[in-house]
């Protein structure tokens, strides 16, 4: 196309017609010298209005002593600045498109401003340029709580509803990856199994209610002597299983030696004010060469038979010492 | 009257040029020396009578500033215009106490260069 | 400053050393615009240019391993004719400092969102007249995306897993820029990695070797 059929473009309308990114332009004293359509419609202010007026007088809203450093150093440095709507949610507020919006009561802004200079290429002022990023900002904020409740369920198809910690099935998970890991890694792996004395009977002296104290008060006490390694999970209905990494046999009887005395020193409040005790007892197994996780398991039930038989309230270790 | 210049940096490429820009102002008639750093530089600056050394700023090891300094001691007539990346104020003004008689922003343009020669009367129109 | 360069196939020696130059003088010019912007910035010491050579990005990565404990990592990309990426590595007691360093007051909070602004402000100041710096005396075109937060005061293995962990994997070398800068009176290192994309390699050589001729 030559010169003579060349289409003399309003170049500047180009800018000023723009719909779908906000463009604001300010010369060196901050006076407005573009305010395109986005922010005409967005702020119901035309641009005859504020052309050629100090933007901050306009917007007295605007967070000035940002905005200047802002600028100013996007015009020391001639190099672009951004701002992100995770950091500042806006710039200037308008409203959001409710129908994109979702719960937002205002637009999320993503900022970047860059400097403009004249016809002899001095940088004379800056162009602040507004993304509407509401619509992500608002799917972002959607999978954070998506996240997070799946996180929660998870949490909860692991726990006993009871007494809040592991529940069988998060048992029955964690022992064979112990059995794995510690196989793998060579690290000795213990486990106890931990049995209430006589709860037929508190259940049957005391109902139901103070069965299920008995039970959150016991779960609550012994939790708290464990460490974060430790796996602490209800095991049956008054059976309780502890896994034990990195832990071998002596050690291990060592601190069920210790929780079987805390147990037997506890005393529990019941919910009709009356006070009940318990004691329980304990079979304690390592795993040994070869050994999978169910034989973990029956050995460390057979230690607990012992201790019933042997009287209760006491720990026993597998094997039994004939 | 110049005879003797040395160019100072620890790029190769740097010398190249400056030495070129140097020699395109000043002629053939002079003699043209350069080092790879501030401990060579030190080194012919004892050795030779140097008129006008242009000396890079940021090197490892002996640094321009470090030559500055140990030139003061040495009481040498050699006149030094300092070339330099950092272009802070804080550096024109530390080079210049320490005795340099200029300093020109890298990358040197040669008319920048002119225009310090005719300064310190090295270079006549 | 380490000249690995030459020994690479990537650029010649004097190509290398051409670059070298290029760097110096785009961190001379950073230094002085940050000074200038930022008033605390005066006695910005020279950044030290660590490294300017060819390397594999896991050994990049190990080092910045071990040469911290937990760090705040910024990370931005530049495209156009010269591309790569930027990362801006934090120490914690850099933090500090730059915050009277930046004149950010009080009335903007000191929450976590107001730190990462920080960040993300000096990161893409640092970053922007570096590259800027580099690609002007190049010739080569480039442009800035908006800078983001990877790592915010994490362990370094995870800042730098999180930030390596996005990166395309690129097989071979790469150029690799590395910058340390200094607060004179805060004595807080800051440091700065470019890596450029290895499609630019052949446009970046064809610029020098011309200088190099020329």
């Amino acid at each position: 196309m030559d010169a003579q059929q060349r289409v003399a473009f309003d170049y500047p309308s180009i800018v000023a017609n723009l719909l779908t990114v906000g463009m604001v332009a300010v010369d060196r004293r901050f006076a407005i010298v573009v305010w395109n359509r986005f922010m005409e419609l967005n702020s119901n202010i035309r641009s005859e209005e504020v052309l050629g007026k100090n933007l901050f007088e306009v917007f007295p809203e605007l967070n000035r002593n940002w905005l200047e450093k802002k600028i100013k150093s996007c015009l020391v440095l001639k190099t672009p600045s951004f701002s992100s709507w995770r950091q500042r949610p806006y710039l200037f507020r308008f409203k959001a498109s409710p129908v994109l919006a979702g719960e937002a009561e205002f637009m999320y802004q993503d900022v970047s401003i860059f400097p403009i200079h004249d016809e002899s290429c001095t940088v004379q002022g800056a162009c602040v340029v507004i993304h509407d990023m509401t619509e992500l900002a608002n799917a972002v904020r959607l999978l954070d709580q998506t996240q997070d409740r799946a996180l929660d369920l998870e949490e909860l198809n692991q726990r006993d509803s009871l007494t809040g910690i592991y529940n069988r099935k998060f048992f029955d998970e964690q022992i064979t990856q112990g059995v794995l890991s510690s196989r793998r890694h060579n690290w000795p792996l213990s486990m106890a199994m931990i049995d209430i004395d006589h709860f037929k009977l508190i259940n049957d002296t005391y109902g139901h209610p103070g069965g299920d104290m008995v039970l959150r008060h016991l779960a609550a006490r012994l939790q708290s002597m464990l460490r974060a390694s430790d796996t602490f999970c209800r095991y049956g209905g008054e059976e309780f299983a502890l896994i034990l990494p990195h832990v071998a046999q002596h050690d291990a009887r060592s601190l069920l030696d210790r929780l079987r005395l805390a147990i037997e020193n506890l005393v529990i409040d019941l919910p009709d004010g009356g006070q009940v005790s318990v004691t329980v007892s304990v079979g304690v197994a390592q795993l040994q060469e070869g050994q999978t996780s169910g034989h973990l398991v029956s050995c460390a039930d057979e230690a607990l038979y012992e201790s019933k038989h042997a009287g209760r309230n006491r720990v026993s270790c597998y094997p039994i010492a004939k | 009257m110049i005879s003797t210049v040395l160019v100072v940096d620890d790029s190769k490429m740097s010398r190249k040029v400056n030495l070129a820009l140097v020699r395109e102002l000043l002629g053939n008639e002079v003699n043209y020396l350069d080092a790879s750093g501030g401990a060579e530089a030190l080194e012919m600056l004892q050795s030779t009578a140097i008129d006008l050394m242009l000396l890079d700023l940021t090197m490892p090891n002996v640094s321009g500033y470090d030559v500055l300094v140990a030139m003061r001691k040495l009481n040498l007539a050699t006149q030094v215009i300092v070339i330099s990346a950092d272009i802070q104020p804080a550096a024109k003004e530390r080079v210049m106490s320490l005795g340099a008689a200029g300093f020109i922003e890298k990358n040197i343009k040669p008319e920048v260069l002119r225009g310090m020669l005719v300064k310190l009367g090295v270079f006549h129109d | 400053m380490t000249d690995s360069l030459s020994g690479e196939s990537l650029f010649t020696e004097d190509e290398g050393d051409l670059l070298g130059e290029v760097v110096n003088i785009a961190m001379g010019r950073a230094g002085a615009a940050l000074a200038e912007a930022f008033s605390g910035f005066v006695n910005l010491r020279v950044p030290e240019i660590r490294a300017v050579n060819a390397s594999i990005i896991g050994e990049a990565r190990a080092r910045l391993e071990h040469a911290y404990d937990r760090i705040s990592i910024m990370h931005q990309e530049f495209f156009g004719e010269l591309a790569g990426h930027i990362a801006v590595i934090f120490g914690p007691a850099s933090y500090a400092a730059l915050r009277n360093v930046l004149g950010f007051d009080d009335r903007d909070g000191d929450g976590r969102r107001q730190r990462e602004e920080l960040l993300l402000e000096l990161g893409n100041a640092l970053a922007s007249t570096c590259v800027s710096g580099i690609s002007s005396q190049l010739e080569m075109r480039t442009g800035l995306r908006a800078p983001r937060v990877v790592a915010f005061d994490a362990p370094a293995r995870d800042a730098v897993q999180r930030l390596f962990g996005d990166l395309p994997v690129w097989s071979g070398k790469t150029l690799q820029i590395d910058i340390v800068f200094h607060l004179e009176e805060h004595d807080v290192p800051f440091e700065l990695v470019i890596t450029v994309s290895p499609e630019c390699l052949s446009s970046m050589k064809r610029e020098l070797s011309r200088r190099v001729m020329g």
